[in-house]
């Protein structure tokens, strides 16, 4: 798996991914896309990146300990989802502004501030979590036995 | 401050505390304990408050609903017992926890085992001031799997883990059956409420009058007898010693064996009064007295022989709260409260004392210890006195409540008559005689004697540090100025807890010498047979081994371990059928549920309506979808005979990516983009794992599996098909679609355009935190199924 080829082009598929597994997460409330669909990206991403240089290679360079990442992703969505409730609203309720963007008395676009995005980003963080920790203990597992994978 | 809200707050502040330890141990480090026992004095400080009111004779009453629907409320009654329980519980706690700083390494886990000793406590207060027999089992069962963790402490150690097993198994075991009686209580007088019961005349008549009294009496026994190690339940006790020493005297002697005792006297007011509960609950308390106090003598840890001992003063306590007539319901309740306190007192400082020597001294085994006296002087002395308390010698605490014990059983011998005038009487001397024997041994054992030179022993013994002296002197202060000032805590705890649950009860007048009155004579023939009996001691140790070791069958222990040996073994055998192991089965069983789950609706809503494919089914395809259901087709084969795990991988994963083609094209993009990821990702994993996998399959399946294999999944597919067709036309009548709502609302309500994602991340928001819930537990399942298969610690199930 380790060749040249192998290794150069998931290189470049990683950072085409993960900018488009950023946009993904941003666009996700207008166009296809969300926190999901994005998570999944960048897990794939890294994971192709795992495949191609070997984990133990890229451990020693970087080693994020994924499952902290889908823990506080959690963390974050359960709180988003809760803080409604402190402004009296249902849990989950959602709020969002839409203003114009000004650029020397021009109005050159528009921001579109939505408070479901943090929920979205907790989503995230708990795709890339999960995703990649299950990917790393399983690339890691020490086959014994041949019978053990079937 | 208001007293019902001091006891809430008390209650639920070492609930709320123990999440922050954690955080706390990184600023405070070692120094943790501190924080804890800081915790447990406010506590203190908070129940004290509450003193006035239950010496005035008003107990706190307060409740708060929390669950309506089902009748259910969160009642405190704060009376004097009540106080009294849990000022031992958090006056000990505080001695414990600052005792503790000294006894634990630094290099435990220390957050661990103060976040568990703080909810034990809290646990161990919503025992005290609950007012309602629901609110009871639960702070019950809690208290129990406090117990469970603290005992399991040190995780490695097999006989922690078997202790610990047995003191769950038996204390929430027993749990279960007092929850039993409370259902049938609550029948009996048709609310959950404990003061409500015991205020109320009608209901008690209620109680006494139902045909479910005696049932309801022997099930909440139970409960109280496995918590507080009575009768047959005692077995736990003495493994529960596996646990570090402080919590040995904190759980396991002060506090939580005695929510049995305290149970009991709880449910005085409601049951107490008859012949049953004299048989049953002094009954057993006579037996184990006697029983535990005699199988102490075998024991050589001196942890075991305080268990024993422990058992063996609890069993005091039950007899003398089972000590009731009609006329005189409360024969033996101030009596039994006095000596509750008086225990707390000086087995805590036992217990503290052998977590000194065992310290010190490197170990606890009394055949191995001997002379420390010189060495250690200052632990020598509280050890005389705590056991000169436990023995019942003037002027301490012990003696004073002995004497009531010896009192009071004279009283009911004489109320019951017959040959129980003498009965009562003998066996409460018996109990006394073989107290003192023990107490005798402990300082014989350890203090006293030749200087022994055991290799396990080092040469050199140092005295207790400070911090681990200083709570033990304390607990001395309190056994002697207990003993010589008795009208303090008569007055300010006795008192109210006993005219607080016993109706008419007098005033209570103790002093340390009453004159030359039975009891005293009692007392005096005590002191003779057991120092005369002392010179034997070693002799009925010895010969007690050699009968249990001729009848082990005898033992109750030979009863536990069978039932739980088997019980495994029998589950072993029946997971073994239902997981035999290899992941082929698992996967047929699942894809045949699945043809049932699909088959059984079709058929019972569709045959009747004629043939399985629908009227109407469009069969025109584009020629360029042709070509793509061809690859697919080709793909799936491919996946199915190819020989080679790598390119079967590959030939699976190009199905995959073919049926996002497929959803691009039906114009679901969100689904498409989904499916490429998630296949993309998961040729990842496979390729991960296959990597490491030789890359040709073993052997050739033989051909009778290859056909079931083929029926299975082509009667899946099959009814995943009919299932499809049909779902669109109306198998059950036509459903209304709502996506109109939600593309309606979106924008409005949420400012968003993409519908899909809107539903998920808002409108149905709830179920996406379920589903990354569900991911997070997966991963962590992962994880710990390729722990238990590499062969850790816990020996792989797989073999």
């Amino acid at each position: 798996m380790t060749t040249v080829i192998t290794k150069t082009v998931a290189k470049i598929c990683l950072m085409v991914d993960m900018l488009y597994s950023i946009d993904l997460l941003l666009i996700g409330g207008n166009r296809p896309g969300g926190g999901f669909i994005g998570g999944v990206l960048c897990a794939c991403g890294i994971g192709l990146i795992y495949v191609a240089y070997g984990y133990e290679d890229i451990k020693k360079i970087w080693n994020p300990d994924w499952h902290s990442w889908f823990g506080y992703g959690l963390l974050f969505a359960s709180i988003t989802a809760l803080s409604p409730l402190l402004a009296g609203h249902n849990y989950f309720r959602s709020a969002f502004d839409i203003r114009p963007i000004e650029l020397m008395g021009y109005e050159v676009g528009e921001l579109e501030l939505v408070s479901s995005m943090f929920f979205d980003l907790g989503v995230y963080f708990v795709v890339v979590g999960g995703l990649l920790f299950i990917v790393t203990k399983v690339g890691t597992d020490k086959v014994k036995d041949p019978e053990g994978g079937q | 401050m208001d007293p019902s809200n001091a006891i809430v707050i008390a209650v639920f502040l070492p609930f709320i505390v123990t999440w922050t330890l954690p955080l706390l141990y990184k600023v405070f480090k070692q120094r943790i304990g501190w924080i804890a026992a800081a915790i447990a004095f406010t506590c203190f400080a908070l129940v004290a408050q509450v003193v006035p009111y239950t010496m005035a004779g008003t107990p706190i009453k307060d409740s708060w609903l929390w669950l309506p629907s089902a009748g259910l409320s969160f009642d405190i009654y704060g009376d004097g017992m009540a106080v009294l329980l849990a000022l031992i519980v958090t006056g000990v706690g505080v001695i414990i926890m600052s005792y503790s700083t000294g006894y634990m390494s630094t290099k435990e886990d220390l957050p661990r085992y103060y976040q568990w000793l703080l909810l034990f406590m809290g646990a161990m207060l919503g025992v005290a001031f609950t007012d309602n027999t629901i609110q009871m089992f639960v702070f019950w069962e809690l208290t129990s799997i406090t117990s469970f963790m603290l005992i399991g402490y040190w995780r490695e150690r097999p006989e922690s883990i078997y202790g610990a097993t047995k003191a769950l198994l038996v204390t929430a075991g027993g749990g279960l059956f007092m929850f039993a009686g409370f259902l049938l209580l609550r029948i009996a007088s048709g609310t959950y409420g404990i003061s409500e019961v015991a205020g109320s005349s009608e209901l008690l008549a209620n109680v006494h009058d139902s045909e479910l009294y005696v049932a309801t009496l022997i099930l909440i026994f139970i409960g109280a007898a496995s918590k507080s190690a009575q009768g047959p339940f005692y077995i736990w006790l003495p493994n529960a010693m596996e646990a570090p020493t402080p919590v040995s005297a904190f759980l396991h002697s002060a506090t939580m064996v005695k929510a049995g005792v305290y149970l009991v006297a709880r449910m005085h007011p409601i049951l107490s009064g008859t012949p049953e509960w004299l048989i049953l609950v002094s009954g057993t308390g006579m037996f184990t007295m006697v029983m535990a106090g005699f199988l102490a003598f075998r024991q050589t840890d001196i942890k075991a022989i305080l268990a024993y001992s422990t058992i063996s003063q609890l069993a005091y306590l039950m007899t003398m709260y089972g000590y009731s007539t009609a006329e005189h319901p409360g024969l033996g309740f101030a009596a039994a409260t006095f000596h509750l306190l008086n225990h707390s007192t000086f087995k805590a400082t036992l217990f503290l004392v052998a977590g000194i020597v065992a310290h010190e001294a490197a170990t606890r085994d009394i055949r191995k210890l001997g002379g420390l006296r010189k060495e250690m002087p200052k632990t020598f002395i509280v050890a005389v006195i705590a056991a000169a308390s436990m023995a019942g010698v003037p002027p301490l605490n012990g003696f004073l409540s002995k004497e009531m014990f010896y009192e009071t059983s004279l009283e009911i011998g004489h109320l019951v008559g017959g040959p129980w005038a003498l009965i009562f009487p003998v066996v409460a001397v018996m109990g006394g005689v073989f107290t003192l024997m023990y107490s005798i041994k402990l300082i014989d054992g350890i203090f006293l004697g030749e200087r022994t030179h055991d290799h396990d022993v080092p040469h050199h013994v140092h005295d207790a540090p400070l911090v681990m002296l200083a709570p033990a002197v304390f607990l001395v202060g309190l056994i002697i100025f207990f003993g010589l000032y008795p009208k303090f805590p008569i007055e300010t705890l006795i008192q109210p807890a006993y005219s607080g649950l016993v109706p008419g009860a007098e005033h209570l007048h103790i002093k340390l010498w009453h004159g030359i009155t039975t009891p005293f004579l009692m007392t005096v023939a005590t002191f003779a047979t057991g120092i005369i009996l002392y010179r034997f001691y070693n002799g009925i140790a010895a010969w007690q081994n050699s009968f249990s070791a001729r009848f082990p069958w005898i033992s109750v222990n030979y009863y536990y371990d069978w039932t739980v040996n088997n019980a495994r073994d029998v589950t072993h055998k029946i997971s073994a059928v239902f997981q035999p192991g290899p992941i082929g089965p698992y996967i047929k069983a699942s894809l045949l549920f699945m043809f049932f789950l699909a088959m059984v609706p079709l058929f019972y809503f569709h045959i009747p309506a004629g043939s399985i494919l629908p009227a109407g089914m469009n069969f025109n395809a584009q020629p360029y979808e042709i070509v793509l259901y061809a690859l697919m087709l080709v793909s799936a084969l491919g996946a199915m005979i190819i020989p080679r795990y790598l390119p079967a991988v590959i030939s699976l994963s190009a199905l995959g990516f073919l049926v996002s083609l497929l959803y691009m094209y039906l114009k679901a993009p969100d689904l498409a983009m989904t499916q490429v990821c998630v296949e993309t990702l998961s040729t990842i994993v496979f390729i991960l794992v296959i990597m490491k996998m030789p890359q040709k399959f073993k052997e050739p399946m033989p051909m009778g599996k290859v056909m079931v294999n083929l029926l299975i999944s082509g009667a899946v597919g099959f009814a995943v098909f009919a299932i499809m067709v049909n779902a669109n036309v109306g198998m059950l009548g036509s459903f209304e679609s709502f996506s109109q709502y939600f593309i309606e609302k979106s924008m409005a309500m949420t400012g968003g355009l993409n519908v899909v994602n809107v539903i998920v991340v808002d409108f149905r928001g709830y179920d996406t935190i379920g589903e990354i819930s569900v991911l997070s537990l997966a991963a962590l399942g992962v994880y710990n199924l390729i722990l238990s298969r590499a062969g850790g610690a816990e020996g792989g199930e797989d073999e």
